[in-house]
This record gives C-alpha cells, sequence and structure tokens, in this order.
C-alpha cells in the first residue's frame, strides 16, 4: 500500500556486526594464551623404574618401587643472573644454612646441550642416611616486558643412601633429555 | 709366660682338622704337671666395626690361612674359626687392628687337672682290661666267660669314650678357637642444622631435601 511498507521490504543494507572479527580475535588469543597456559613449562622423560605420580604444567612427580622421590620443578625468578650465582646460592644455603654434606658437584649438560649445575649431597632424615641429588637450570626472560625475568628448573632426587647406585642413573639419564619451554635456553659451552 | 710353653700338648693332627677319628690317642703325659705346665684352653670373641665388611671378610680369611689355621664356621659377617695355639697372642693382636673393635672377650680355662684326670682314668682302665682278658683266659665255667666278657665289654666302651674325650681336650688345647663378628660402620652424615635465616631467594626456600616428601 503505501510506498513506506514496500520500502520497508527492502532490504537493508546488511548490517554489518563489528564485534565479529573483535570478537574472534578475542577468542583466538583467549584460546592461544589457554593453549599457552596448559603447556608444561618443561619436558622430561619419566626415568625408568619411576612411575609418575605428579604432573602438572609447573611440576613432574616420580616414585621407585621404594618410594624414592624425583621432583621437577619451574620457578620464575624476578632477576635474572647467571647459572653460577644461582647454583653458588644454593649451595651455600644448602651447605651453610641447612648442614648438608656435599658429594659431588659439577656441570651437567643435556643432549640438547642446555648448561646445567649438578649437586649431590648426603643428608640424615631421622637417623637414615640419604642421598639428595639436584640438578639446577636456567633459561633466560623473554624480552621486552619480562625482560629481568628468569626461569629456572630445579631437578630433585631424594632417596635412601643404599638405594642412590641402583636408582640414580635413570635419573641423570632422563635428565640427559630434559627440555626447557619458557625462556631462552643458555647453552652449554662445551655445545657452542 | 711365652706362649709356646703354655701348651705342653701338640695337636692331634694339624693336617685334619677334627682329627679325632684316628684311633691313636694324643702324645701322652705331656702332661707333666709336676714340671708346672699349665694346659689351657683359649677362646676369644671379638666384634669389630669396619669400613666394609666383605672386604674384611675376605681379608681375615687370607690371613686364617697365613696363621695356618683353619675356618670352622662361616657366614656374610661372622667367621669362627681355629689357629695354632702358639699362636695366639700374635692373632689376637692382628685381629684387634682390622677395625674398630667395639667387643672383646678372651677366655682362659685350665684343664691341666681334667686332663691329667681323664689319662689317669684311662690308665686304669687299660690296666682293668688287660686283667680281666688274663681272667678270661683262664676261666673254666660259662657263667664266669659271660660275666667276664660283658664286663671288658664295659670297659672297653668306657675306655673309647675317655680317649675320645681326651682327644677333644687336646685338640682344643692345641687349637684355640676365635670368633670373629664383622659390622659395617654407619655413615657419618651430620644432621642437617636449623635455617639460621630464610633465603631472600624465596624459591630457594622451597626447595632442598626437606621439602621434597612435602610436594608428593
Amino acid at each position: 500500500m503505501s510506498p513506506a511498507t514496500s520500502d520497508s521490504h527492502r532490504a537493508h543494507p546488511r548490517r554489518h556486526c563489528p564485534t565479529t572479527p573483535v570478537a574472534a580475535a578475542i577468542v583466538a588469543c583467549l584460546c592461544g594464551l589457554m593453549a599457552l597456559m596448559g603447556c608444561a613449562t618443561f619436558r622430561v622423560p619419566t626415568p625408568e623404574n619411576f612411575a609418575k605420580v605428579k604432573s602438572s604444567t609447573e611440576r613432574l612427580g616420580a616414585l621407585t618401587p621404594q618410594e624414592d622421590k624425583l621432583l621437577v620443578r619451574h620457578f620464575v625468578v624476578p632477576d635474572r643472573q647467571p647459572l653460577k650465582f644461582w647454583s653458588d646460592t644454593v649451595r651455600n644455603n644448602f651447605v651453610e644454612e641447612r648442614g648438608y654434606t656435599p658429594v659431588s658437584e659439577g656441570e651437567f649438560k643435556t643432549d640438547a646441550g642446555l648448561a646445567g649445575h649438578r649437586f649431590l649431597a648426603e643428608i640424615s632424615i631421622n637417623s637414615v642416611p640419604y642421598d639428595y641429588l639436584m640438578v639446577l637450570f636456567a633459561t633466560e626472560g623473554s624480552r621486552g616486558f619480562f625482560w629481568k625475568r628468569q626461569h629456572v628448573y630445579v631437578a630433585e632426587f631424594l632417596c635412601e643412601k643404599k638405594n642412590y647406585e641402583k636408582n640414580a642413573p635413570a635419573v641423570e639419564k632422563a635428565l640427559k633429555k630434559f627440555v626447557a619451554r619458557r625462556g631462552r635456553a643458555v647453552v652449554a659451552a662445551a655445545s657452542k | 709366660m711365652d706362649s709356646a710353653e703354655r701348651f705342653a700338648v701338640p695337636p692331634p693332627s694339624p693336617a685334619v682338622p677334627g682329627g679325632g677319628e684316628k684311633e691313636t690317642l694324643p702324645p701322652p703325659p705331656a702332661t707333666d704337671v709336676s714340671a708346672k705346665k699349665r694346659l689351657v684352653i683359649y677362646t676369644a670373641q671379638f666384634s669389630i666395626l669396619v669400613g666394609n665388611v666383605e672386604d674384611s671378610m675376605k681379608e681375615l680369611l687370607k690371613k686364617i690361612d697365613q696363621w695356618n689355621g683353619y675356618v670352622q664356621t662361616a657366614d656374610l659377617r661372622r667367621v669362627t674359626f681355629r689357629i695354632p695355639a702358639a699362636s695366639f697372642d700374635r692373632v689376637v693382636q692382628d685381629i684387634s687392628q682390622m677395625g674398630v673393635v667395639t667387643n672383646k672377650q678372651i677366655q682362659a680355662e685350665d684343664v691341666t687337672r681334667r686332663f691329667t684326670d681323664l689319662q689317669l682314668r684311662i690308665q686304669v682302665a687299660e690296666t682293668s682290661l688287660k686283667r680281666l682278658m688274663t681272667l678270661l683266659e683262664k676261666a673254666q665255667r660259662t657263667e664266669d666267660l659271660i660275666k667276664i666278657e660283658n664286663e671288658i665289654r664295659r670297659l672297653t666302651e668306657e675306655l673309647e669314650r675317655l680317649k675320645a674325650e681326651l682327644r677333644t681336650m687336646a685338640d682344643q688345647i692345641a687349637y684355640s678357637t676365635i670368633t670373629v663378628d664383622f659390622t659395617a660402620k654407619a655413615a657419618e652424615v651430620k644432621q642437617p642444622r636449623p635455617r639460621r635465616t630464610q633465603s631472600y631467594f624465596t624459591w630457594i626456600n622451597q626447595i632442598g631435601a626437606e621439602n621434597v616428601p612435602r610436594n608428593f
């Protein structure tokens, strides 16, 4: 009847939804962020004769049949320092503050060339002698806003002294396959 | 007193431990009590702390050979062995130097009188036996023959028992018995001291042997 009516049937220019690409971008970012958050911060195979009992993005826990414990953890450290600084700080804390008896200490290098520090000590827990093996890795933080951050990875193996010879080789073998997934790897000098 | 003089009775058969199966008696009356030779059985027990039990066992077994001794019983950490009594003092000294001696017992049992008594009883039994044999030859009546034969049998058995006892004693005098029990030294591990201060770096406070079990 009225032209207005017929006009009303005219196709409106299709209303462009301005939110669609933005929402898609946000969703994509969120998915990416979630994916990133969901990723483990490191990768290490479970040593032979160990059962994985704890596993998250930040840590891995595994036990032997004797319930000797392997714990690998990731820490974000605000101040970036060389690996030597951290290994000296940790050794000083263990030996001077906690009374650990150092047995051996030295460089540890993964198969991929990531430099680490290996520290073996004896301690006594409830009068039972234990061996404590720690391997420390440190990667440099991302550039930019988090420039100063650093990622530290600590692998700790605690077992009764009598079990050390039996289970430590598998731990060291697994740690050779360790891969840090945060920060830029500081490659061992020998592999350069 | 020189250790060699303590023992008047030589071993019955050093090459054959427990050579008591032989029918010969230990060489007789070296037990000259009047000459003040004392007959003594020496035994010793040691408990020793060592770094490595297996190595110490091997070392001791080698030494036992060198001392002309022999092992009586042995397990993973304990060995009982016998050595010529004349070497007893030297062996005791050597063993004492194998580690930290936590227990040491030495017994000396004077068996001079028992030994002499045994010899006398054997002599008496032998004399009686000879006399019975003479009687047996002369006996005419069957009843007497049976009685004498029974007495001879009883006396022969008694004589054998006494001789066996004498041989055992002579062997114990000639060879001293020593038992050594090894124990591994516990690893000397320092007790972790309580932390004086927390580290400024908080992540360091979260690592360490004390914190590992808490994360499981």
